[in-house]
């Protein structure tokens, strides 16, 4: 647990401006109100689209392409620095399932927004979800490699996964085409270059790690100041 | 999703934004549909598609503003095509800075353009570009901008520089036009050189790539040296070297500020190295030497003037050996001077007034001159000390260069270490009359400044020795606290060797006082006081510490100085009374008397002269122990009976010399005459005959009758060959003391060796020459100190214990 007392940095929060951010399609908008701080900090795209050659009219981002259902994560995220997926009270089996599709969409949303930390956090969450034992996500093969454009840490995420973790007989039965033609391709070569421990001695998911964060040299969203993440 | 229809989309969109109508635009919508086509992974076609769209415009719309910016009567001025004054320079100006401001223009234009499609072309740029290692969309389309425009001919002309050499010729035409005192537009020119900064050469982006130091800076350096290397002719011929100092400051300021307002700070230490090198380095060495130079300069006392000389030839070399070598030159030369004014002055009315002049009169000339000299030097000291304090910066090498060639004119003086010991004296016995405490304090700095760049400072002491003996025996110090000063400061700079004989000498002084009080109460307590008596004051030398000079009166012949004054009775008592009471006190010691150096007030009672109608006089004369014996062999005398000289000399046994010198002052000079002579001459002769003047009459009753050449003055030349012979002998022990140190610490050694140790161990009281030590060291052989080492390739020395 951080600790209760923290760098007296993180006041600048007291002077952040709110920016509203219209998300959905026409029909069915949502709007949100962000920290144009925190917004612009976490997200590239944002921060594009704030400026003020692209915003003439004044503080109002459209994304009218996404889903404001997830963007609400999203939203959550840049308040409390958490991924707020778990359901109260329900232990349900599509629920459950339901929530990897959820995280998996969450991430292509945090990769469209350009939010290493949002992405970042969601890898982590996932992980945290298998760590749980319950459950291995099996189906994100084809959204993921369907969304993305090239090396990412999701992708690695779930190539491991479906190396290590998933059950005997499941990589026969999962169907190949398109959408998944590089799923297999990465999970061939994962298996060619995997090393000597990993064979004997299996494949340890580490929830502490940055093994499949994307900020590279940058500061993890963790070390980030507070929960706001400013 | 269709490729060309989204491109479609994106291309539309960016046409509005090169055309600046893009407020209608969706950035989520320009955003979305190039991302989707790097998902579709067509971000290769994308990336190439862009980058040609850019190409497009830059080439045509672009480079047709910019062309159009430059008629040909512009071009031709900047090559210097046009035949002269064809174009005016306020017409290039005027056309040179729409040049500058469409460039600026389209510059900024691109870069606010290329920032917008950086943003939509976002995902791309971290997609595509990162995964394939492709430089960013942004950075290419600047590269675009530097080939399409800046390395694009007017009209396709290549025999014409590209718009890059353009611009540089634009710029630097403007900079030529601030240097004569225009005004520009400074900030349309640093609009530009940003660009320049902002573009890279290659595709390396690093820093000596940037555009600015591989297109602009060399030619800016270049074209700047040029132009300075014809102001610096010019300054040159046309101005003093103040002015050109002046100038040379101004410009290296206003390079500075031009770096900071219209180029780059960067190029700072550049430019100032051109005009430096240009204005400075390859021009101090004429300027110092100049007319109006550093000569110049000194002579009429232009301080700031030559501060600025200093400052700038310490910008380009802290040594300043331009500066340094002429001051060298000139105080050489002044001081040369003043040696050749020195000669003359004690030269120059030998010749004429030879004759007629006595030989004393000549001899105080030059000691005048001799003080002159001193006083030449230290004022020409002063001069640079002062310049050195205020235009130089008390700066160490100017110091050392000046000390360097102080000391070399003043020891090319042959005679300096005496007139340096006579300037002193005259300031003992006159100088420091009414002066306050810091004025002596002050004076006495001075004599030790002066002392200090003497070489042979043995000779020094010797006249030191000579002239404090005198003023000490004779009472001619005004102060003996100044004199002990004086000592204390010697010892301070040349050590307790240099001082011992000289503090020796106060301690006689000192001693003897206690004797002469001594012997009084030691008299008194003897019985009643004789009425009588003649009062004692006696000065105890210690022979080894006081100059010979001093204590032998002359150094005639043997003869002359083995036989003993003859006292008259009442003065042999004393002398008997005041031995015996030294012996007394210090047994085993031989007291010599030096009647050549007393002095005695004696009464004496001139008779009535009636025909000159003169009542009886008393005089209290005082004169010399000699003096005083001659004139007791006329109390004896019947009145109007006289004496010979030779006479005088078998009663008294005094040296001819002294006899001679005595009997001037009492039958010679004019206003003591208490003797008269026969025949009267100047000359004293054997032959001559002695009266006492009955009818002497003085002012006072007391008259000093002064011996001719008893005060400190310059040595004549029989004198100077004596002591330089007693000089080189002392020096003669000194080398072989040395030597003979050295060999026995080292046992051998080769002669080199020996010779380079022997000088620096001698330095420091004079410079041995070498010859010398070659002789001592022979003699030593001679003697068995030391041996030659037979076998020896070089030849070499053994000790012989």
């Amino acid at each position: 647990m951080a600790s209760v007392r923290q760098s007296a940095a993180g006041l600048i929060c007291a002077t952040f401006q709110p920016i509203a951010v219209i998300v959905g399609p026409p029909t069915a908008t949502r709007t949100f109100y962000l920290y144009f701080e925190l917004a612009t900090t976490h997200s590239a795209f944002l921060a594009s689209a704030t400026k003020e050659e692209w915003l003439p009219e004044g503080r109002v981002v459209r994304i009218p392409s996404r889903d404001p259902e997830l963007f609400a994560y999203f939203a959550g995220f840049l308040m409390t620095g958490k991924i707020l997926t778990i359901k109260s009270g329900s232990k349900s089996t599509d629920e459950n399932e339901e929530e990897w599709d959820l995280l998996a969409r969450l991430w292509v949303l945090g990769d469209f927004l350009l939010s290493t930390s949002f992405k970042d956090a969601v890898v982590d969450a996932l992980i945290s979800k298998v760590a749980d034992g319950v459950s291995v996500p099996t189906e994100l093969h084809e959204l993921i490699y369907g969304n993305t454009a090239g090396v990412c840490g999701m992708r690695r995420l779930i190539v491991d996964l479906a190396v290590f973790a998933w059950p005997k007989g499941t990589m026969g039965e999962k169907a190949f085409n398109e959408a998944s033609a590089g799923f297999f391709r990465d999970v061939a070569v994962r298996q060619a270059v995997m090393s000597e421990e990993e064979k004997t001695e299996g494949f340890v998911l580490e929830s502490n790690s940055c093994k499949y964060h994307g900020h590279g040299e940058g500061s993890c969203y963790k070390g980030m100041c507070g929960s706001a993440m400013i | 999703m269709d490729f060309e229809q989204t491109w479609a989309i994106l291309a539309s969109a960016f046409t509005q934004i090169h055309e600046k109508q893009a407020s209608k635009l969706s950035f989520e919508e320009l955003y979305r549909n190039a991302y989707k086509i790097v998902l579709k992974k067509k971000g290769d076609e994308l990336y190439l598609r862009v980058a040609e769209f850019e190409r497009d415009w830059l080439s045509s719309e672009i480079e047709r503003r910019i062309h159009k910016e430059l008629p040909p009567q512009l071009m031709n001025a900047l090559q210097g095509r046009s035949s002269a004054g064809s174009v005016g320079d306020d017409q290039v100006r005027t056309q040179g800075e729409r040049f500058l401001r469409q460039l600026k223009l389209a510059w900024e234009d691109h870069q606010t353009c290329m920032s917008m499609l950086t943003d939509v072309l976002m995902y791309m740029d971290r997609v595509y570009c990162a995964d394939t290692r492709r430089p960013s969309i942004f950075t290419t389309a600047m590269s675009l901008f530097r080939d399409c425009i800046l390395r694009s001919h007017v009209r396709g002309d290549d025999s014409w520089p590209d718009i890059c050499g353009t611009l540089n010729h634009v710029i630097l035409d403007q900079i030529r036009m601030e240097r004569d005192g225009d005004f520009i537009d400074k900030h349309l020119i640093k609009a530009n050189v940003y660009m320049l900064e902002g573009l890279y050469d290659s595709h390396h982006e690093v820093e000596e790539e940037k555009l600015y130091l591989t297109s602009f800076e060399y030619e800016f350096l270049a074209s700047s040296a040029e132009f300075y290397r014809a102001l610096g002719d010019r300054l040159l011929k046309e101005s003093d070297a103040g002015q050109y100092c002046r100038e040379t400051r101004k410009r290296i300021d206003e390079e500075n500020d031009r770096c900071r307002s219209t180029l780059l700070e960067s190029t700072t230490p550049k430019i100032q190295k051109v005009v430096e090198d240009e204005l400075i380095r390859y021009r101090m060495k004429d300027l110092i030497e100049s007319e109006s130079g550093v000569r110049f300069m000194i002579t009429n006392e232009r301080h700031d003037d030559l501060a600025l000389v200093f400052d700038l030839e310490a910008r380009v070399d802290p040594r300043k050996p331009e500066l340094t070598k002429a001051l060298q030159k000139i105080i050489l030369e002044m001081g040369t001077n003043l040696n050749d004014a020195a000669q003359l002055g004690a030269a120059a009315e030998a010749p004429e007034d030879r004759a007629k002049a006595p030989a004393d009169k000549l001899v105080n000339q030059q000691t005048v001159a001799a003080l002159k000299w001193v006083e030449d030097v230290l004022e020409l000291k002063d001069k640079f000390d002062a310049m050195w304090k205020q235009s130089f910066q008390s700066d160490q090498t100017i110091h050392t260069a000046i000390m360097r060639s102080s000391a070399e004119f003043i020891n090319s003086h042959p005679r300096c270490a005496e007139y340096m010991s006579l300037f002193i004296d005259d300031n003992m016995k006159k100088g420091i009359k009414g002066k306050t405490e810091l004025e002596i304090e002050a004076l006495l700095n001075k004599a030790i400044v002066l002392l200090r760049y003497v070489q042979e400072k043995d000779v020094f002491e010797l006249y030191y020795k000579k002239h404090l003996g005198k003023r000490l025996l004779m009472g001619r110090s005004l102060s003996i606290d100044v004199e002990k000063q004086m000592i204390f400061r010697m010892k301070m700079e040349l050590g307790n060797n240099f001082t011992a004989k000289l503090e020796g000498m106060f301690k006689d002084m000192t001693l003897s006082e206690e004797l002469t009080a001594g012997y009084k109460g030691y008299v008194a307590r003897l019985g009643d006081a004789d009425p009588r008596r003649i009062d004692l004051a006696i000065n105890v030398l210690t022979s080894m510490t006081w100059p010979v000079e001093t204590t032998n009166s002359a150094p005639d012949d043997a003869r002359e100085s083995r036989l003993k004054t003859i006292y008259p009775p009442a003065m042999e008592r004393i002398r008997q009374g005041f031995e015996n009471y030294y012996k007394e006190k210090y047994s085993g010691r031989m007291l010599d008397w030096k009647g050549n150096m007393g002095t005695v007030d004696v009464k004496v009672t001139f008779p009535k002269v009636p025909s000159k109608g003169f009542k009886e006089r008393r005089h209290e004369l005082n004169v010399s122990t000699y003096a005083m014996l001659i004139l007791l062999l006329f109390n004896d005398l019947p009145s109007g009976a006289s004496l010979s000289l030779e006479e005088i000399q078998a009663r008294t046994n005094i040296p001819t010399n002294e006899l001679v010198r005595n009997l001037q002052s009492l039958a010679v000079a004019p206003k003591t005459r208490i003797l008269l002579k026969e025949p009267m001459s100047k000359d004293v002769k054997d032959t001559d005959k002695f009266f006492f003047n009955e009818g002497f009459m003085g002012k006072f009753h007391k008259v000093k009758i002064g011996i001719v050449s008893a005060g400190n003055r310059i040595e004549n030349d029989r004198e100077r060959v004596e002591t330089e012979k007693k000089n080189n002998d002392s020096r003669g022990y000194a080398i072989e003391a040395a030597v003979v140190r050295i060999m026995k610490q080292r046992k051998e050694l080769s002669h080199q060796q020996l010779v380079t140790e022997t000088i620096t161990q001698l330095n420091s009281q004079f410079k041995p020459d070498v010859n010398m030590i070659k002789k001592r060291i022979e003699s030593l052989i001679e003697r068995e100190y030391l041996e030659r080492i037979e076998d020896s390739p070089s030849s070499s020395y053994r000790y012989l214990a």
